[in-house]
C-alpha cells in the first residue's frame, strides 16, 4: 500500500466490514458476559419492597418490532429489569445476537435472558455462552430467587439431559432463606418441544416446593396463563415482540401479579 | 456428508491437474481439467482465507470457481472449514494500456458449505417436517464487485494478476434486512471481500 494514511483509514473503517463466515463469533468486549454484568447492575440497586420486571421474548428476526418494544417499555420508570424468554436469534448467528443486543441496550433497564431453541442452532450455543454466559443460572434479588433454565429438549434429541432437573433440584434446595422462587425458561413443560419424559418430574419438583410462585416461558408466540397442573404453580407464557406484547410481573410483599401489555 | 464427497473429489482432481508440469503439455492440448485460473480471497463469508480454482467460459465473461476456505479460531471464534462454488459474470472490459485492464463490474451468486457437526444440511430426525426451513451448513449468497487486471505477458506461466473486490451478502442476512428496513441498514448486511486471481498459462 503506497499511501500509509489511506491504508490506516481504510483499515479502521473496515474492521467491521469484513466477514469471514456467517458462523463466526467475533464479539466486542461490551458484548461479552452480559449475564453476570447485568446481574451485577440489577443487584447494585437495593431491592425495592415491590419488585417489578418485564417478561418478553422471541425477538427472532423481528428487529423493527423489537425497537417498538423498547419504545413501549422505556415509558416506564418503575421497572427493575427485563427478562428475555429466549429465541433471541432466529438462525443462531452471532450477527443476529449482536443486532438484538444493540436494540436491547437501548432499554433503560438491565436485561437478562434464557436460551431458546433457535439460539442453539449452528454456532448459537457458543455465541450464547460467550455473549451471555451459562445456559442454566440463578440469581437472587430481594426476597426472590430466579432460576433460569435451558428447556430446549428437542435441540438435544430428547436425550433426557435437558432440562437438567438435577441442577434444578439443587437450586430449589439451595434456598436457606426460603426466598420465593420464580423459574424461567423458554419452552413450557406442556409444549411438544419439552422432553415428554421429564414433564411430570419438572412439574412435581416445582409443586413440591412451597416457595415456587411461577414458571415463566416464551416460545409459543402467544400469551397463556394457567395453573396448568392444578398444583398451585402458575404457568405463564409471554408472546413474541412480533405481536407487540409483553408481561409485567409485580412482586409485592404479599401479592404477586402478572399483567399483560399490548402496545 | 454424502453430497460433499464428490465435490471434494472434483476439487482434488482440479488441484492435481493444475499441479502437473506445464512444460510437458503440448501447446493447444491442455486438459480440460486444468483450471484457467487460481484465486486467493480474503473474507467474503467463505473463510478468512480461501483458495480457489476455476474456469473461464461464456464468451470469456463467466468464471466458475471452487474455493476451499478456512477460518482459524483465533480470528473467528471458531475453527471453520468451508467449500464454496461461485460464479462471476463480468460483462465489460476496458484496456487502459498494454499492461492494465479494468473490469469495472462483476456480479454473481455463490453457495457455501461449512463443515462441522453443529451444522446440518438435512433436518435431523428429531424434528417434525418443516420445523426449521433452512440448512445451517449451506449459505446462498451474492455479490457485486470489480477488478483490475495486470498483464505479465502471454508467455509467462502466470499470464496476469487480477486484484478484485466484492461486496456480498447472503440469504439469511438479506432476508433479515428485507423484513426490518427500519432498524437495519443495507450496510449492515453487506461485507467486503478482497482477492487476487492468477490467470494461468
Amino acid at each position: 500500500m503506497k499511501n500509509p494514511i489511506l491504508f490506516t483509514v481504510l483499515t479502521l473503517a473496515c474492521t467491521a466490514c469484513f466477514e469471514y463466515n456467517p458462523n463466526q463469533i467475533i464479539l466486542e468486549d461490551d458484548e461479552k458476559n452480559l449475564t453476570s454484568k447485568n446481574i451485577a447492575l440489577i443487584q447494585k440497586k437495593p431491592a425495592p419492597e415491590t419488585i417489578r420486571f418485564v417478561l418478553m421474548g422471541d425477538t427472532q428476526r423481528f428487529y423493527d418490532e423489537t425497537e417498538d418494544f423498547v419504545k413501549s417499555i422505556n415509558q416506564y420508570d418503575n421497572i427493575d429489569f427485563v427478562i428475555h424468554a429466549g429465541d433471541i436469534s432466529d438462525f443462531g448467528l452471532a450477527q443476529e445476537f449482536q443486532w438484538v443486543h444493540e436494540i436491547m441496550s437501548k432499554v433503560k433497564f438491565p436485561y437478562l435472558t434464557v436460551i431458546g431453541n433457535h439460539d442453539l442452532l449452528a454456532n448459537g450455543r457458543k455465541v450464547y455462552n460467550e455473549m451471555y454466559g451459562a445456559l442454566d443460572y440463578s440469581f437472587e434479588y430481594g426476597d426472590y430467587k430466579f432460576i433460569m433454565l435451558n428447556t430446549n429438549s428437542r435441540e438435544y434429541e430428547f436425550d433426557g439431559t435437558i432440562p437438567d432437573l438435577i441442577w434444578l433440584k439443587n437450586q430449589l434446595e439451595d434456598n436457606p432463606e426460603n426466598k420465593k422462587v420464580i423459574v424461567i425458561s423458554h419452552i413450557p413443560p406442556f409444549d411438544g418441544d419439552f422432553d415428554p419424559d421429564l414433564e411430570e418430574a419438572y412439574a412435581k419438583l416445582l409443586a413440591d416446593d412451597p416457595n415456587v410462585l411461577f414458571s415463566l416461558h416464551g416460545h409459543r408466540h402467544s400469551f397463556s396463563d394457567d395453573e396448568y397442573y392444578d398444583d398451585g404453580v402458575r404457568y405463564f407464557v409471554t408472546t413474541t415482540t412480533q405481536k407487540g406484547g409483553y408481561a409485567i410481573v409485580t412482586l409485592a410483599p404479599n401479592d404477586a401479579q402478572i399483567e399483560v401489555v399490548n402496545y | 456428508m454424502k453430497i460433499i464427497a464428490p465435490i471434494l473429489l472434483l476439487f482434488t482432481s482440479i488441484l492435481m491437474a493444475s499441479g502437473q508440469d506445464l512444460d510437458s503439455e503440448a501447446p493447444g492440448k491442455k486438459s480440460w481439467l486444468i483450471p484457467d485460473h487460481m484465486k486467493v480471497q480474503f473474507a467474503g463469508n467463505i473463510g478468512f482465507l480461501s483458495v480457489g480454482a476455476g474456469y473461464l467460459h461464456g464468451n470469456d465473461k463467466l468464471e466458475t470457481d471452487l474455493y476451499a476456505g478456512f477460518l482459524p479460531k483465533s480470528i473467528g471464534g471458531d475453527h471453520i472449514i468451508s467449500l464454496t462454488t461461485k460464479m462471476t459474470y463480468s460483462p465489460w472490459k476496458f484496456a487502459i494500456n498494454e499492461e492494465y485492464t479494468v473490469i469495472p463490474f462483476s456480479i454473481g451468486p455463490y453457495l457455501s458449505y461449512s463443515f462441522g457437526s453443529q451444522f446440518d444440511t438435512l433436518l435431523p430426525n428429531e424434528y417434525p417436517k418443516g420445523y426449521y426451513w433452512w440448512a445451517t451448513s449451506l449459505r446462498f449468497g451474492a455479490f457485486v464487485g470489480g477488478r483490475v487486471q495486470m498483464d505479465l505477458g502471454a508467455q509467462q506461466r502466470v499470464k496476469s494478476f487480477d486484484f478484485y473486490y466484492e461486496l456480498g451478502t447472503y440469504d439469511l442476512e438479506f432476508l433479515s434486512y428485507m423484513q426490518n428496513q427500519k432498524s437495519l441498514q443495507i450496510s449492515d448486511i453487506f461485507s467486503l471481500a478482497l482477492g487476487v486471481k492468477l490467470r494461468l498459462h
